[in-house]
């Protein structure tokens, strides 16, 4: 499976190639104040509002800040933004080297010498944010 | 179905929708006025049209009933048939049939009785001479004179009709609408210039011109999405002239070219939203009519203003209100023939709409001459749901009917007869901005006046900067601007005086959890009997917004109502006035307690560190107050990074939060080359002594429990460990016993020195 990796608090996740749709360069990211700590903020992409998400949080590795990449995904809902300390590199994945623990992990990855663990967004969305989203 | 009919059958139902409206407004108007031969050959020509178009898409039902009302203009042209009230009545409720089989083409038996139960209510078939199909508009007169003149059959009770589709949504609390109704199709078309004059006493029904074009709804919303993209994409062209070939665009003639079409574009497809308020007056005047016959009244409905535009997403709001509107007029306001006759009054009552655009405002009444509104009862009915009514002057009583919770149903149906579902249409009118006021003349009718804005689109705002941030707020909720006031705390509250009343006074930066600013302009918010005043860092400017709203999961947030993208490329939140007042009304602070600790040297920064907005916003203001400038974080993350940009003199901060907790954030902060020498407070709700042990472990210089927390407290903690650190920065050890004298503070028991 084609993958993305993206680079969050020293730590890799993955997501499918096939719901990718951009990776930005330093993105100009507006702060929504009371917003839930998993919003890092919105970003204007070509004229659309869209929301980038605080990786950090996401993977529970510390909230990010000010992050030099934001790759754009299709979610289920909406277009969403994932922040990313490094350019993201694409990889392809085989069998995984372990199962997810968490919901919204879909498996653990050797990729090179590091282990990777590929995510449904929507899903680790949803059970990692979506609550603090509604609080 | 062939290839060809499907291809064609969505644009056949685009069109029958115009169809439809307009045969429906030629009915009303030659009601009206019977021998009005324009209106019939309009009529006329309509229905030729859509049985024509019909039967090409193989909607043979539809085209079969269309030529069914044919037979009958036939009849009305040639003088053999007089228009009445029961034909009318009829035919109208074919058009609403044949509206519900266009939505809904399915070929099977349902359809096919419905069609059978429809015909059935127009008038017996014509002779097969009158089957003949006419040979169109320009039908010879002679070929009519064959049509014998047939029994008038009574159209079927409206309670009897089927029920109303709206296919606009509505409002979620709408009341349903009475049984009386009958079927209403209601669809706002795009303007078109021959459709004819709404409200008026002839219309021109006829079909659009070649110079109109009725286009889906969601095509134009995406050309105005693609605008939007444009625009963005010449900004960044721009952008790129000067970061990458260090040129002025505005210097490079193609390029200001290109800003002058883009910018015209906007204007335009901006206007393709704005549709005219007549184009609500069909289904008004249908209302109003069907509500009148049901109640056996005598109504002249009239309208004025028709012409003035304001923007689809506007007037689609307005249906639901507008409906309750003119049914409360007719059905309860206005009198029965014998009533008025006694009262001195013309048999005949008028119910209006009357619209004009005022400033970037539309303001619509509805209107009736009836016996006005019984303010008595209504204060008995609020008085009875447990409102006071004393104290209440006549115009507050009468503005008790927009208050939910009071029974006006049954006390106005019974006593005054007015007032059914109007909270919930002073809720329909909030959501978009607007408000709703009541004229009332006892015995002369009453005038509920409508005002909202001409776009949600275009908003008028303001611009202020909050920690270096934009954000926009709606003039809509702004009373006044004006410059700080003297602010007293007064029961927990910071109050000032303006204009002879005290008002509520917050800091916009600390109540959206940003950094403050020391001074400011206030903007007070809410209305002018009930505001709050909020300090702003600057206010920027007065402009208007081209606001977008929030989709997807941003939808769910509270405090921003929408977003602009400005002309560099960078987005302007709009803040949501009405979630600012309840926020700041939430939250109250403590008593200001008049021995206080003597203030500090102001520059000394405080961290407050917690995830409840409400301790944040308490501590923040004590620590203010007290002298010290402070910044918030919603967690521990959020924290240390603020404090790797900026450290502070001292952290005040909760244990438990999400994503870093309080002892994680001492040890952060302790491992930290930069900070490691900032003292730590915290402030928990765990009281117990092994709490206290693993604070003091972590690297906490003192303890405070919420439960024994004050204001004196937490200021003369804060100012001892400062003072110790401002005498000992680089020799910190422990809090033991400088904190001892504290009531309100327990002593954490260093164990060992911190290491650094």
């Amino acid at each position: 499976m084609r993958v993305l990796v993206l680079a969050v608090n020293a730590a890799y996740f993955a997501v499918p190639m096939a719901t990718v749709l951009q990776v930005l360069r330093h993105p100009v990211v507006t702060r929504v104040p009371l917003s839930p700590s998993g919003l890092l903020g919105v970003v204007n992409v070509r004229g659309e509002i869209v929301p980038l998400l605080d990786t950090g949080v996401m993977t529970a590795t510390g909230a990010l800040s000010d992050p030099p990449f934001a790759v754009l995904v299709n979610g289920e809902k909406d277009v969403v933004g994932l922040a990313a300390e490094e350019l993201p590199t694409a990889a392809d994945f085989e069998e995984p080297v372990g199962p997810g623990t968490q919901p919204g992990e879909l498996g653990v990855y050797s990729h090179g010498r590091r282990l990777v663990v590929l995510v449904d967004v929507d899903a680790l969305v949803k059970n990692r944010l979506d609550l603090k989203w509604a609080s | 179905m062939g290839e060809l009919e499907d291809e064609f059958r969505p644009l056949f139902i685009e069109e029958a929708k115009g169809h439809l409206e307009r045969i429906a407004s030629g009915l009303l108007a030659l009601e009206s006025a019977p021998d009005d031969q324009a209106a019939i050959d309009g009529i006329f020509r309509e229905a030729h049209t859509m049985k024509g178009a019909a039967g090409m898409v193989g909607m043979m039902r539809v085209s079969r009933l269309a030529h069914r009302l044919e037979d009958l203009l036939v009849e009305l042209r040639a003088g053999t048939r007089r228009s009445s009230p029961e034909l009318t009545d009829a035919m109208l409720l074919v058009l609403d049939g044949m509206g519900r089989l266009i939505a809904s083409p399915s070929s099977g038996d349902q359809d096919a009785s419905d069609e059978a139960a429809l015909e059935r209510l127009l008038p017996t078939a014509p002779t097969p001479a009158a089957v003949v199909p006419p040979a169109g508009p320009s039908l010879p007169p002679t070929a009519l004179e064959v049509v014998l003149p047939l029994p008038t059959v009574a159209a079927e009770p409206p309670s009897a009709a089927p029920a109303v589709e709206a296919v606009l949504p509505l409002p979620a609390a709408a009341a349903p609408p009475p049984a009386a109704t009958p079927a209403v199709q209601v669809v706002l078309p795009l303007p078109t210039a021959a459709a004819g004059r709404p409200g008026s006493t002839s219309p021109q029904v006829g079909r659009p011109g070649a110079a109109t074009l009725e286009v889906p709804v969601a095509r134009i919303d995406e050309l105005n999405r693609l605008v939007g993209e444009a625009s963005a994409a010449q900004l960044r062209v721009g952008h790129v002239f000067g970061s990458e070939l260090h040129l002025d665009p505005d210097a490079v003639t193609e390029y200001r070219e290109l800003t002058t079409v883009i910018n015209r574009l906007q204007e335009v497809t901006e206007r393709t939203r704005m549709v005219p308020v007549g184009t609500l007056e069909p289904i008004l005047h249908r209302t109003v009519r069907d509500v009148a016959r049901a109640a056996g009244k005598d109504v002249r409905w009239e309208v004025s203003g028709e012409d003035v535009e304001v923007d689809r997403g506007v007037l689609e709001e307005l249906v639901s209100p507008l409906l309750h509107l003119v049914r409360n007029s007719v059905g309860h306001g206005v009198e029965l023939p014998d009533q008025r006759r006694a009262a001195g009054k013309a048999m005949q009552a008028v119910v209006g709409l009357h619209a004009a655009q005022v400033g970037s405002k539309v303001v619509i009444s509805i209107s009736d001459d009836g016996a006005g509104i019984n303010v008595a009862a209504v204060r008995a009915a609020a008085a009875k749901a447990g409102v006071d009514v004393t104290t209440l002057t006549e115009e507050e009583s009468l503005h008790l009917i927009f208050r939910s919770g009071i029974s006006t149903a049954k006390v106005l149906t019974e006593e005054s007869g007015r007032g059914v579902g109007l909270d919930v249409v002073a809720t329909a009118i909030a959501a978009i901005h607007g408000t709703v006021q009541v004229v009332n003349h006892p015995g002369a009718g009453a005038e509920f006046r409508i005002v909202v804005p001409i776009t949600l689109t275009v908003v008028p705002c303001l611009i202020v900067s909050i920690s270096g941030q934009s954000f926009a707020l709606p003039l809509q909720g702004i009373v006044r601007m004006l410059e700080a006031q003297h602010v007293q705390v007064v029961s927990g509250r910071r109050l000032a005086v303006v204009d002879g009343r005290a008002i509520p006074v917050s800091d916009l930066a600390a109540l959206l959890g940003l950094p403050s600013a020391e001074g400011g302009p206030w903007v007070l918010l809410g209305t002018t009997e009930n505001s709050h005043a909020f300090q702003v860092e600057t206010v920027l400017q007065k402009r208007d917004v081209v606001v977008r709203g929030l989709t997807g999961r941003l939808r769910d947030l509270r405090s921003v109502s929408g977003a602009s993208i400005e002309p560099n490329g960078s987005i302007l939140l709009v803040l949501d006035v009405q979630n600012l007042l309840e926020r700041a009304n939430s939250i109250s602070i403590a008593a200001e307690v008049a021995n206080k600790p003597a203030a500090p040297a102001p520059q000394l920064s405080v961290m407050v560190v917690d995830d409840a907005l409400m301790v944040r916003e308490l501590q923040r203001s004590i620590l203010e107050r007290g002298g010290y400038t402070v910044r918030t974080a919603s967690d521990g993350a959020e924290a240390l990074s603020m404090l790797a940009e900026l450290p502070a003199d001292l952290v005040v901060t909760d244990v438990e939060m999400p994503n870093l907790d309080g002892l994680h954030l001492i040890h952060s902060i302790r491992e930290h080359p930069r900070l490691a020498n900032i003292p730590v407070l915290i402030v928990s709700s765990h009281g117990s002594d092994e709490d206290h042990q693993r604070g003091l472990d972590a690297g906490a210089d003192a303890y405070i429990i919420k439960a024994s927390f004050d204001e004196v407290g937490l200021l003369s903690a804060v100012s001892r460990l400062l003072g110790r650190t401002a005498a000992a920065p680089a020799h910190r050890r422990n809090s033991a016993g400088v904190l001892a004298r504290s009531k309100t503070l327990r002593p954490v028991e260093a164990t060992t020195p911190r290491t650094q």
